[in-house]
């Protein structure tokens, strides 16, 4: 089918244009708004909008510019035969007129029938949606502006049953699903989805997963089961055990007490042994104590003898030693009476020489104390002038007042000040003089004599006999009482400092104050000239100095009495004293040292008997000790023979005492042996042992008692279950739930496989049958995108869902969703073209397909591979018809531009 | 001296495996009414006592349901009921004998039962009875030992006959236990051979749970009602023994029979899809379409074509709900036939279930069993699916 040429009349824009068609490429320019779409929406409401149509539709298409009804006149070639279509859209008076050229001719329905023949389409009809529907037709050959990119699939849609008709007769083996084979399908899918989801995962709820619940649930009771019973069993067995552990234990108990009781027995025996050795050891060590006691008696008895004799033998020269000690002593006594006698003789003489000697020392003291006596009694009366002078002045003193220098320069200010406020009473004062006065002149009072002068300083009553009373006012006012007032005042003090001092003038204290301080002079002096003769203790020392004389003479005289048998001076002078004195120095110098020499023999005697003394003494001690000794050691031996015997006895004892001991060793030896072999540690360590195993025997006798009572607390129920027919229905019920998580195992399997297997095979057979369609779209891709291209069309049941396009250098497949705009555009250009291809076998191997504006997202550089495939296309047999608004981008099409034709005719399309 | 020798009474079962709890209950239910038989039995043969062997309880801490029923029943028999603790209920520790409950309702209910739990001659007016309780759950002892005591047979009355009871495996036989017992353990060993057995007069032995002669003197009496699938035809479970004993002369041994359900054992193997129904008719014939009476253990091995499994699968269902316990071990492989191979495989109109039908059939052949089974399921879904939809169109 190929398209002549189309003429559109009144609609919209449209006055009346006319389009002729090439064979297989046609080009159509035109700048925007000027009418392609428009026209292209015409051409495809001619071929399949009936006539008739009204409403909104119908609206649609009129133009409000030109006049009259749309028209469309298309000339079309189908089969061998050329046909002119001529519509009238005009409501219910529109017309369909088709002719065949040279042939037949249909009008309305008849026309619109056979057109629909023709194109290969159904009846669209008119009602709601009508414009909708209407873009169905021929959707896969018309590219709609706009709707170039859209999935190629809803375009394919009306033509699904065309396509799958096609694509049967196409492959040789391609066959296409059943009714049947869907539903079958879609049961096993919706048996999937029971049991899996979407991704294949087990569904919840599914009877393979309340399977699985069931068997986890019958799993858990079972082993809960399980553990109670083993619970159970294992008490049992405990108190099984534990019965069977007691009866053992109590019979190895009765085998230890038995093997305790034998070794008791064999310790009892060991301890009466042991006893006897015991005893017989105490008899053994008696006996040797005996013997030892024999063995040192005797012994110590000789020993004594061997001492005493000794003892004896050596007090013989000691006797005789001291005889001569003796003897010594009394020649030292002798010594010593000569040597005292001579030392007496010494001492008498040095004595009287000492008391000549004390007497003139007497003497010369005395003589020393009369001398001071008389210094002390000249500066005695010396002193007592001095005093003499003392007593003068001080009495002299006394007399004078007792006034100092400064007293009396107070008195003299006193004294001045007084007498400048007189100086200033009197200057200031009234002198009244009565020369002459025949009347008695009183003055307040007193009677003044003629001639006498009298002071007013105060105001005063001048009475002159009784008649005449004057009153006298002194000159000053107020200044003069208080003048005379002060002047007073200091008379008074004046006279009062008098009276204190005991004066009567000024200058009488003055001369006492000199004489005062002249006498305290003198009285210092004389002070000073007594002191070194007498500090106070004068009278003191003449007094001691008289006593000690006393004494001193005294003394003299009593030494003089010593000495009455000597011819001595009584009397002698300084000078003579010390001759004598001297003479007796010598003397006792001499006696005394003489002396000293007697009386160093005497000491050296009295030594030397001491000496001899300390000898005897010692002598007499050791020969006494000796002596001591011997006695005690005959005694001893006395007692000791006394007690023990003789010799003779002794050793006859001692010889008894031995065989005893003998005996007894033998006795104890045997003991000894016998004990030995009965092994007494070895014995005591089993028993100790014994004692052990009966303990830990009982221990685990009480414990395993203990365990048992628990065991059988343990085991002991009630009734209200049985755990051995709980366990037994938890095992019974876990088998169950397991055999039937097994069915449903298999059932969910068999389920998976088949529709694994459905769907494998349902993808088989939709690529066998799409695969004609998939190769001749590859044919376009590979126009467009090169040699590597392939295209995979999916079909679900019958129909086409989809394509994936493999694109050389590219790993994997891409959906359609999956493409950029401008590549969506080609492929679903591509999808179109190879549809049309196909589909053209019904259609005398042509059908246009009309592409406005179709490729407004295409690169420029695509714009030529897109050429390439649109020429391909023509070439394959497709009338392409390309309406643009940029004609240039299609100039290596190799066709030339066409442009619309505005007709003469204004008149809609003829019938 | 006539009595009635029972043991493994095995009251208080709890018989996990049966899933249905009403069933279960059924099955717990029978062996009680095994004890009403044996009172009822008991009174008919108007015997003196009745011994029990051992094992009255299956466990040792059996719940008080179970103690108070089993004291009724044993409070209906009329006659002194002597009884040894067996290895499931020992008499060691925790055991139901010392319980204050069991006490209680044993005075309360059954004043005619006595558990002995000594080894002693206990010298009643007809019989020496000489007791040997199992006192733990393994006595590593043989129980019986204490009878080896001359002197002790020699003190006995010689005119009265003397009854052993005891628990135990002898010689040869041992209480096989089934799989699903498998916690239960051995059981203990009984040297009966060292027995004085011309002083003694008859053996009562319980723990075997079919009746067995194990000599003339000594009998297992079996349980009176069978509790687990049948062990070979040698094993005969669901008696009880009337014994008549004479002293100094061997006894006389009856079986009466006591059970009430009935246990199956089948296996089976499938060759071509026909023998479902041949497996069907011989299930009706072993159960006579009972329901609630019999117990299954049926084993299938072979294959079956997709069809054919799910008609197997609703029969099983039907199976389940009439047996009180199918115990099914299924080998079965899902092999689809020609017709379903065609019909799944070679569908030209719809190319996608061919296609997913000829891989699952091409898997199901694999010899990782794991895939193959998921396989053989799958396409037991997909014709189910395919069989749906069909439908539905």
């Amino acid at each position: 089918m190929k398209l002549l040429s189309a003429t559109v009349s009144h609609y919209r824009i449209h006055k009346s244009t006319k389009l002729e068609f090439d064979p297989s490429r046609t080009l159509v320019g035109g700048p925007n708004e000027s009418g392609k779409s428009t026209f292209a929406e015409a051409l495809h409401r001619g071929l399949f909008l009936k006539s008739r149509i009204t409403g909104a539709a119908l609206e649609d298409m009129k133009s409000t510019v030109h006049v009259g009804a749309p028209g469309v006149e298309i000339y079309f070639e189908s089969g061998s035969n050329q046909y002119r279509l001529v519509k009238v859209f005009q409501g219910q008076s529109g017309s369909t007129q088709l002719t065949e050229i040279g042939g037949e001719s249909w009008k309305d329905e008849a026309a619109e029938s056979k057109l629909n023949e023709l194109l290969g389409v159904d009846d669209v009809g008119g009602g709601r949606n009508i414009l909708e529907r209407l873009k169905n037709q021929w959707g896969h050959l018309w590219v709609w502006q706009g709707e170039s990119g859209s999935h190629p699939s809803q375009h394919v849609a009306q033509e699904n049953s065309n396509l799958i008709q096609r694509l049967q007769s196409e492959g040789a083996a391609a066959v296409l699903q059943s009714a049947l084979d869907t539903a079958v399908a879609d049961w096993i899918e919706t048996r999937y989805s029971e049991h899996f989801t979407k991704g294949g995962k087990q569904k919840a709820g599914s009877d393979l997963a309340s399977a699985q619940e069931e068997e986890r649930q019958a799993y858990e009771d079972f082993h809960k089961a399980e553990e109670r019973l083993k619970r159970l069993e294992q008490a049992i067995q405990n108190f099984e055990q534990s019965e069977t552990g007691i009866m053992d234990q109590e019979k190895a108990l009765v085998d230890i007490l038995s093997q305790k009781k034998i070794s008791q027995e064999r310790i009892h025996q060991l301890e009466s042994l042991q006893n006897d050795r015991q005893q017989k050891a105490e008899q053994q060590q008696r006996a040797s104590q005996q013997l030892e006691l024999f063995d040192q008696v005797h012994k110590k008895i000789e020993s004594l003898k061997i001492n005493r004799d000794e003892v004896s033998k050596a007090l013989a020269p000691e006797s005789h030693k001291l005889e001569d000690v003796r003897k010594s002593l009394d020649a030292s006594d002798q010594a010593i009476l000569s040597a005292s006698r001579q030392h007496e003789t010494a001492l008498e003489h040095t004595r009287n020489a000492r008391l000549r000697f004390d007497w003139i020392q007497s003497w010369k003291n005395l003589l020393n104390q009369k001398s001071q006596l008389a210094q002390l009694l000249k500066r005695q009366t010396q002193a007592k002038q001095l005093k003499d002078q003392v007593r003068v002045v001080k009495e002299e003193l006394q007399q004078l007042p007792d006034l100092t220098d400064s007293m009396v320069q107070k008195l003299r200010k006193i004294e001045s000040r007084y007498e400048a406020s007189k100086a200033v009473v009197e200057s200031m004062a009234a002198r009244i003089e009565i020369k002459q006065a025949d009347l008695k002149v009183t003055l307040d009072g007193k009677l003044i004599q003629p001639g006498a002068q009298q002071t007013i300083s105060e105001s005063t009553e001048l009475q002159i006999g009784d008649a005449v009373i004057i009153q006298l006012h002194p000159g000053g006012g107020g200044s003069l009482t208080e003048a005379r007032e002060k002047s007073q005042q200091l008379k008074n003090e004046l006279a009062e400092a008098f009276d204190k001092a005991g004066i009567q003038s000024i200058e009488k204290a003055n001369e006492a104050a000199i004489r005062r301080t002249q006498l305290i002079q003198k009285l210092e002096h004389l002070e000073e000239q007594l002191k070194p003769l007498d500090d106070g203790d004068l009278e003191d020392d003449i007094a001691q100095l008289e006593s000690n004389i006393q004494v001193s003479e005294s003394e003299l005289n009593r030494r003089r009495e010593k000495l009455k048998d000597e011819k001595l001076p009584d009397d002698s002078d300084q000078e003579s004293l010390k001759s004598l004195e001297s003479d007796a120095r010598e003397t006792l110098d001499q006696v005394e040292m003489k002396e000293n020499e007697f009386r160093r023999e005497l000491e050296m005697a009295r030594q030397k008997k001491n000496s001899i003394t300390e000898q005897l003494t010692q002598l007499e001690n050791h020969i006494r000790q000796r002596e001591v000794k011997l006695q005690d050691l005959k005694t001893e031996i006395k007692v000791l023979e006394e007690t023990h015997g003789n010799l003779e006895k002794r050793q006859s004892g001692l010889e008894t005492a031995r065989q005893e001991k003998q005996e007894l060793d033998t006795e104890l030896a045997e003991l000894s042996a016998r004990l030995n072999s009965m092994q007494p540690d070895l014995l005591r360590s089993e028993l100790e042992r014994l004692h052990r195993a009966e303990d830990i025997t009982r221990k685990t006798i009480q414990d395993l008692r203990d365990r048992r009572a628990e065991s059988k607390a343990l085991c002991e129920y009630d009734g209200s279950n049985d755990p051995q027919m709980e366990f037994e229905t938890a095992h019974a019920r876990l088998a169950e739930s397991r055999e039937n998580l097994e069915r449903e195992n298999l059932r969910a399997g068999a389920i998976q496989k088949l529709t694994e297997l459905f769907r494998s095979e349902k993808e088989t057979l939709s690529s066998q049958l799409s695969q004609p369609l998939a190769d001749r779209i590859s044919i376009y891709l590979r126009a467009l995108f090169g040699a590597g291209a392939n295209a995979v069309v999916k079909f679900e049941g019958q129909e086409f869902q989809g394509i994936q396009l493999y694109r050389p250098g590219q790993v994997g497949a891409f959906d359609f969703s999956e493409l950029s705009g401008g590549t969506r555009e080609q492929v679903a250009a591509a999808v179109r073209l190879a549809v049309a291809e196909l589909l053209a076998c019904d259609h005398d191997n042509s059908l246009p397909i009309v592409f406005d504006d179709a490729f407004a997202y295409s690169d420029p550089d695509r714009v030529q591979s897109l050429q390439c495939m649109l020429d391909l296309a023509a070439n394959r047999g497709l009338q392409i018809i390309i309406l643009t608004c940029n004609p240039s981008d299609y100039a290596l099409l190799g066709t030339e531009v066409r442009s619309f034709k505005t007709t003469e005719n204004t008149q809609s399309p003829s019938r | 001296m006539k009595l009635i020798h029972t043991a493994d009474w095995q009251l208080g079962k709890p018989y996990a495996r049966i899933q249905n709890s009403q069933k279960r209950t059924l099955a717990q239910r029978a062996r009680l009414d095994a004890l009403h038989k044996i009172a009822d039995l008991a009174m008919q043969h108007q015997v003196d006592c009745v011994l029990v062997a051992g094992d009255a309880f299956d466990s040792p801490t059996a719940d008080r349901g179970t103690v108070s029923a089993a004291c009724a029943a044993i409070g209906q028999m009329q006659v002194p009921v002597y009884m040894i603790p067996g290895n499931h209920d020992h008499g060691g520790p925790g055991s139901i004998w010392n319980q204050d409950f069991f006490n209680q309702e044993q005075s309360q209910l059954a004043p005619n039962l006595h558990v002995v739990t000594e080894n002693k001659p206990i010298v009643l007016e007809k019989f020496v009875l000489l007791p040997c309780p199992l006192m733990s759950r393994r006595s590593l002892s043989d129980p019986t030992t204490w009878l080896r005591d001359e002197s002790i047979l020699a003190s006995l009355d010689p005119t009265l006959p003397r009854v052993a009871l005891a628990h135990g495996s002898v010689q040869g036989f041992t209480s096989t236990v089934d799989e699903e017992d498998a916690s239960l353990g051995a059981s203990n060993l009984l040297n009966l051979q060292h027995l004085p057995i011309s002083e003694l007069d008859y053996i009562a032995l319980g723990d075997w749970h079919g009746v067995k002669e194990v000599s003339p003197k000594s009998w297992y009496s079996g349980t009176p009602e069978p509790d687990r699938f049948p062990k070979g035809d040698s094993n005969r479970p669901g008696f009880a023994l009337l014994v008549e004993v004479k002293r100094g002369e061997n006894p006389t041994v009856n079986e009466l029979h006591t059970a009430s359900l009935n246990w199956h054992e089948m296996n089976f193997e499938f060759t071509q899809d026909s023998d479902l129904e041949l497996l069907q008719s011989k299930i009706s014939e072993l159960t006579q379409n009972r329901v609630d009476q019999d117990l299954l253990k049926l084993e299938l091995h072979g294959s079956l074509g997709i069809e054919a499994s799910a008609s197997l699968e609703k029969y099983l269902e039907s199976l389940r709900s009439r047996m009180i316990r199918l115990k099914l071990k299924s080998q079965t492989t899902i092999a689809p036939n020609e017709a379903e191979l065609n019909e799944l495989s070679q569908r030209a109109s719809d190319p996608l279930i061919s296609s997913v039908a000829a891989k699952l059939i091409q898997q199901s052949g694999s010899h990782d069993p794991q895939e193959a089974t998921t396989a053989s399921i799958a396409l037991r879904e997909l014709f189910s699916a395919c069989q749906r939809m069909e439908s539905k169109a």
